[in-house]
């Protein structure tokens, strides 16, 4: 086989930039990091082959201006692009220009990106075909008599949605029809207002679902398999903090039926390289297709730990139109892994960013554990990119075993000088819910809201109070702080000691 | 010498006097003799009684960090802090009509001009911080006095964003 691919460039930052350009060393190709003035110093700038300043810090200026990652592409002559997650990952038009100039984009063509990224098109295509999605409306409703009649059809409760929604904005729950009007019009009232546009539409409302997730991998030669499910329920701010493989939620029969109808959907997409196809499961196991994630996810190295198969490589195989090394009976998994996501937030502060010079970083590792990082001692953590700073990920043969291991590896994960939400991930982790594996997405809001207050008194406070004090007194003394005078006795000045005391 | 120190908002004394490399250590309701020796740069080890304790700690702009046993405290000198102004305020700030974002981050949005009537809740400024964005509200009903920043700057959370006149009426 001719590699097509001679040269990548990331087209990305942080951790995930990182992950891409080590599997290019790892596979023999050289790499193009691409940096924002204030990326200077970020750790996949000094990983990359070559690092490449595009533009100042808005991420329009820098990481999402396409002229200039193409510009870069070419002058640097990398004839392939990882667009890794988050910024142009999942942008038609810039799979389509990659396309246009010659350059292979690291993922799905543009018409099957258009494809999945549009959900009313995308919700019409997968009724077609039979794949099960959430009951609800075809297209926006008119007026308040459609939306009555419409709901009555699907079934109290309804959840009303922007059309061009996202992020929660517009959602609303309506549990009878003397609350529809009102909804609707506040729905559409917010919807106007945060997307300028007001189209809502109904739709069955899942309560308390678990939020599951399917790899898959698809090639140019119509090959598809998926590498099984990822369990994403706990989620803060539409935001997973935690994620893991295999589901407490799924049965072998579940999980092949659910597997096949991912594979489906990846058929008839159209749709190549590695995605993710996002199902909501309710209490009584039933499922429905939610979207396809059209690139490589956040959460991708559970995955990689369970199966064995490393997904950045696959998916530079799969650009490179080779054939999978795989098919689906060679698949298996084996364990269990989760993930915790380190976030740059701060958890006295209601979890807002948290940004800065991070002081001194001290990473856990050992068997079975994975630590993706994007920081170092020193870093200086910009405040316009998202704030993950890096992924760990415990692997170990069975649920329980991989829980613990991860408590132990938090615990041994010290980040200083910015604030970040390892506290709360343990005490996620030591959860009795979270143990019992009854993880869907009201997990945070119902197990975890007066997490603040109940947090346990904290064993170490003695030592940190004394550790403070050793230190104001040798800044103020010099670190020459003997005190050798005989008239000086502590134990006068100080009182009566309880030697060893704490 | 004592020291104060602010911890989670809350203010603790400690005395401490040191002999070679001995400290002696008051709490207030505990004496504790510890002997402290430095691992590296960014790690000691405390050694109280026979048991020894190792603290990861750093500083900034005087707040120091520490990690011990997989804890994190954040630790002020009160005379260094400007938390203690900051909680100190903290109370007299609806009357005193000073609005500081919630957390530092750039003015993506000001929402109101001088002299402007508003609401209790009123959105008056969008502060955005690594993709999120923070509604700054009024914390009554107000008339605005002063606007500090413009879109764009840069703020922290000690900075006034906003200041607002308040009808005597409407003071607690």
């Amino acid at each position: 086989m001719v590699n097509k691919i001679k040269k990548i460039l990331v087209a990305n930052r942080g951790e995930i930039a990182v992950r891409i350009i080590k599997a290019c060393r790892e596979l023999g190709i050289p790499s193009v990091a691409v940096y924002s003035e204030v990326d200077r110093d970020a750790p996949h700038v000094q990983l990359a082959d070559q690092a490449v300043l595009i533009g100042p810090a808005p991420p329009l200026e820098s990481y999402l201006n396409m002229d200039k990652l193409v510009d870069t592409a070419k002058k640097t002559k990398a004839n392939a692009i990882h667009p890794g997650y988050g910024f142009l990952a999942e942008n038609s038009n810039f799979a389509k220009r990659c396309e246009d100039e010659g350059i292979i984009f690291i993922g799905p063509d543009s018409k099957a990106l258009a494809l999945v990224g549009d959900k009313i098109a995308s919700r019409e295509t997968m009724t077609k075909a039979k794949i099960p999605i959430i009951p609800g409306m075809k297209s926006k409703g008119k007026d308040i008599k459609e939306f009555v009649s419409e709901a009555g059809k699907i079934g109290y409760p309804v959840l009303l949605k922007a059309s061009l929604g996202g992020g929660g904005k517009g959602m609303r729950v309506i549990n009878s029809k003397d609350d529809l009007k009102s909804a609707v019009e506040a729905g559409m009232r917010e919807a106007k207002s945060a997307f300028g546009d007001e189209s809502v539409y109904l739709e069955k409302y899942v309560e308390n679902p678990r939020h599951i997730e399917f790899q898959v991998l698809a090639d140019h030669h119509g090959n598809v398999v998926h590498l099984f499910e990822r369990e994403c329920s706990i989620q803060r701010r539409h935001q997973k903090i935690v994620e893991e493989t295999p589901s407490t939620a799924l049965d072998d029969d579940l999980r092949s039926r659910m597997g096949n109808v991912a594979k489906k959907v990846i058929n008839i997409s159209g749709y190549t390289n590695a995605g993710t196809v996002e199902f909501l499961l309710d209490k009584d196991g039933k499922f429905y297709f939610l979207e396809v994630n059209a690139r490589l996810q956040v959460e991708h190295p559970i995955t990689e730990l369970t199966t064995g198969i490393d997904l950045v490589k696959a998916q530079i195989s799969v650009s490179n139109e080779e054939k999978l090394k795989f098919k689906q009976e060679d698949l298996s998994q084996r364990g269990h892994a989760i993930e915790c996501r380190i976030y740059a937030e701060d958890p006295d502060n209601d979890f807002l960013p948290s940004f800065g010079k991070i002081l001194f970083v001290k990473e856990p590792n050992g068997p079975g554990i994975r630590n993706d990082s994007g920081i170092y001692s020193g870093l200086e953590v910009p405040m316009h990119y998202d704030p993950i700073l890096a992924k760990l990920i415990t692997w170990a043969e069975d649920r329980e075993s991989a829980r613990k291991k991860m408590v132990a590896a938090l615990s041994d994960y010290i980040i200083l000088g910015i604030r970040t939400q390892i506290e709360f991930l343990k005490d996620v982790m030591g959860h009795p819910e979270f143990i019992a594996g009854r993880t869907q997405t009201d997990f945070i809001p119902k197990n975890m809201s007066d997490w603040k207050e109940k947090r346990k008194e904290k064993r170490f406070l003695d030592q940190a109070l004394i550790a403070a004090a050793i230190g104001s007194f040798n800044k103020t003394h010099g670190t020459m702080k003997v005190v050798k005078e005989s008239t000086f006795d502590p134990w006068l000045d100080l009182g009566k000691w309880e030697l060893g005391s704490n | 010498m004592e020291y104060e120190f602010i911890i989670k908002e809350q203010i603790c004394k400690v005395l401490i006097e040191a002999k070679e490399n001995h400290f002696f250590v008051d709490l207030g309701n505990k004496k504790i003799e510890v002997e402290s020796s430095v691992v590296s740069p960014n790690c000691l080890s405390l050694l109280i009684g026979d048991e020894s304790f190792t603290v990861y700690w750093a500083e900034k702009e005087g707040k120091r960090y520490f990690s011990i046993g997989g804890e994190e405290f954040l630790i002020q000198e009160a005379e260094e802090s400007k938390g203690v102004r900051g909680i100190a305020e903290a109370d007299g700030m609806e009357a005193k009509g000073t609005v500081s974002p919630p957390m530092p981050g750039k003015v993506l949005k000001i929402l109101v001009k001088k002299g402007d009537k508003v609401r209790k809740n009123q959105s008056l400024a969008i502060v955005e911080a690594m993709k999120m964005e923070h509604e700054v509200k009024a914390p009554c009903e107000a008339v605005v006095k002063k606007v500090n920043f413009s879109q764009d700057d840069m703020v922290d959370t000690e900075d006034s964003l906003i200041e607002l006149e308040i009808p005597d009426n409407k003071k607690e």
